[in-house]
């Protein structure tokens, strides 16, 4: 928790020098998640819930290419199930291709790991991204949805990976704080299979942050 | 009415009447048709140059004013000599109303002949007008000038009437000398430039108790020459007007937006995690995008004022407005530079006493 303190820090104080640039613009900014995880294996369902938090940026090269990154981390709590607690840990990057200003498209890896007390269980996958966007009437209000498609996935589970997606949908909004802030409120929701085990994670994301969006 | 028609220049006591004396007029007229009479007259034959006068006044192909009036100076100065006083008179009538300013030359006639013709210039109260041709004028700016020369000191009123009579207006009424200036500046009685048409101007001369003797009348045809008008600019293009109520298809788009993202927001879990049994923080986030919808519309609701545009659109009115108020002024003051074209005919007498 304490890291990502450090590096939202580190991002906020950059951040407004980077945003000023026109070629390349930063949008560092700062986001909290409420996650519930279903993890479903033959015969057992395990659902946990917790809060995440994070820092997100973008990096947009001119109009057409831009890189996204995002990190978070935050504890998982059982609801149901015998599962125990777990600690999340998940980090993403992608680069796409904003050709134009309403849609893009993007491809990355995403990194999840869930830390328990039993041993550590590591995602890997590479995910291709779409994303479109449209103004609300109300000024400065963006409503998004995005999809997107596991292409390839590890994970030191047993096993042959099965298939993933997932999509998120919200909006993102000015914040009269200043020229640049932002604030975007979105639901999220992902599934990756593997040799029978499914796993689904819900998310809703309270991110704020400055520059470009 | 003296006082009203004070823009009337007099110029009494006008003496430059020597181009009206006889000897060039006469010299050229002993060269002339009038010569066999004249010599008779100088040889004292006044029979045979009455007859000879009396001839060439009647005879067909009108004598020029100027030979007729040497023509009845010597019938006159004849009939005088002759012993018809009355038929001097009358000749001598005949002299004042053609040349109401015309002297025998003393040098020419005796005392005899130039004081009877006086005699008769004091009794006649004759007049005659002396305009331009044609008179071009700027109604405001110039005026048209008609030049009296009378017979004598005697009353008289210049007006201007309708080809039916009834006055225009009057131009002068009042004593005239050997001469007067008259000026008409092409406005009726109430100030109002005159339409075009057929006009007289009548000049009527009085006796001191105001019975008139005798009137010349001029006829005049007035042209009104209108200045071009500017034409009213046109309203302002459709291209400036900008729309000042709200159109409905924002709004309604907002509402469009907010309700597609709602429902992908409560579609997702079907479509990525069939069976998942998703929680109900997605409802929440859902309604947050509803209300955004919800309230996007309503700031932008269809026909609310746009009042920047409603400014902007008062101000294109406003300058368009002031531009035709400046075009109207402008066509006012044109309107008002009125040009008469004033084309003056051959004038004539008519005595009091006739119909």
């Amino acid at each position: 928790m304490g890291r990502v303190i450090r590096l939202t820090l580190a991002l906020a104080l950059v951040a407004p020098a980077l945003a000023a640039q026109t070629i390349v613009r930063f949008a560092p900014g700062v986001a909290g998640r409420l996650v519930r995880l279903r993890a479903e294996v033959p015969g057992e369902t395990d659902v946990l819930s917790g809060a995440a938090v994070g820092v997100e940026g973008g990096l947009m090269l001119g109009k057409l290419v831009q890189l996204e990154v995002q990190y978070l981390q935050g504890a998982l709590h059982p609801d149901s199930g015998p599962a125990g607690h777990r600690d999340l840990i998940e980090g993403r990057a992608s680069l796409g291709v904003a050709p134009v200003r309403w849609f893009a498209l993007s491809v990355g890896p995403l990194v999840r790991s869930y830390v328990a007390a039993s041993g550590r269980e590591r995602w890997v996958r590479w995910e291709a991204r779409a994303r479109a966007q449209a103004p609300l009437a109300f000024p400065g209000v963006t409503g998004y949805v995005e999809g997107w498609r596991v292409l390839a996935a590890s994970a030191n589970l047993p096993g042959p990976f099965d298939g993933g997606q997932g999509g998120e949908a919200g909006i993102a909004a000015r914040l009269p704080l200043g020229p640049g802030w932002w604030a975007r409120l979105a639901y999220g929701v992902d599934r990756v299979a593997l040799a029978g085990r499914r796993e689904t994670v819900e998310t809703v994301v309270l991110a704020v942050g400055v520059g470009p969006r | 009415m003296m006082r009203r028609a004070g823009r009337c220049l007099v110029l009494l006591g006008v003496s430059c009447v020597a181009p009206l004396l006889l000897p060039a007029a006469a010299a050229q007229a002993r060269d002339g048709r009038l010569r066999p009479g004249i010599r008779a007259y100088e040889q004292l034959d006044y029979a045979v140059a009455a007859a000879l006068l009396r001839g060439e006044l009647a005879a067909p192909g009108a004598l020029p004013d100027s030979d007729r009036a040497v023509a009845l100076v010597y019938l006159g100065a004849t009939e005088l000599f002759r012993g018809r006083q009355d038929s001097a008179v009358a000749a001598f009538q005949r002299l004042v109303l053609l040349r109401p300013g015309f002297r025998p030359d003393p040098l020419t006639f005796p005392p005899e002949v130039t004081d009877l013709v006086r005699q008769v210039r004091r009794d006649t109260r004759a007049v005659i007008v002396e305009v331009p041709r044609t008179t071009e004028l700027a109604v405001g700016r110039e005026q048209f000038a008609a030049r009296l020369v009378a017979s004598a000191y005697h009353m008289v009123q210049v007006t201007v009437t309708f080809e039916n009579g009834s006055p225009v207006r009057t131009l002068y009424a009042g004593p005239i000398g050997d001469s007067l200036l008259v000026a008409w500046d092409g406005r009726d009685t109430a100030g109002a430039v005159v339409s075009g048409g057929a006009y007289w101007l009548r000049v009527s001369s009085r006796t001191p108790a105001g019975a008139a003797v005798r009137h010349v009348q001029l006829p005049l045809t007035v042209r009104r020459v209108e200045p071009d008008t500017l034409s009213l600019p046109p309203p302002p293009a459709d291209s400036l007007w900008r729309r000042e109520r709200r159109a409905a298809g924002p709004a309604l788009r907002a509402l469009a937006s907010g309700a597609v993202v709602s429902a992908a927001v409560l579609a997702l879990p079907s479509v990525a995690a069939q069976g998942s049994k998703p929680g109900g923080a997605r409802f929440a986030v859902a309604g947050a995008v509803t209300l955004t919808g919800v309230v996007s519309f309503l700031m932008r609701r269809p026909g609310q004022l746009i009042s920047d545009n409603a400014r902007a659109n008062r101000d294109v009115r406003d300058a368009w407005q002031r531009q035709v108020r400046a075009v109207q002024l402008e066509n006012v003051a044109r309107r008002q530079a009125v040009r008469l074209v004033i084309d003056a005919g051959t004038a004539h007498v008519i005595e009091a006493d006739a119909p």
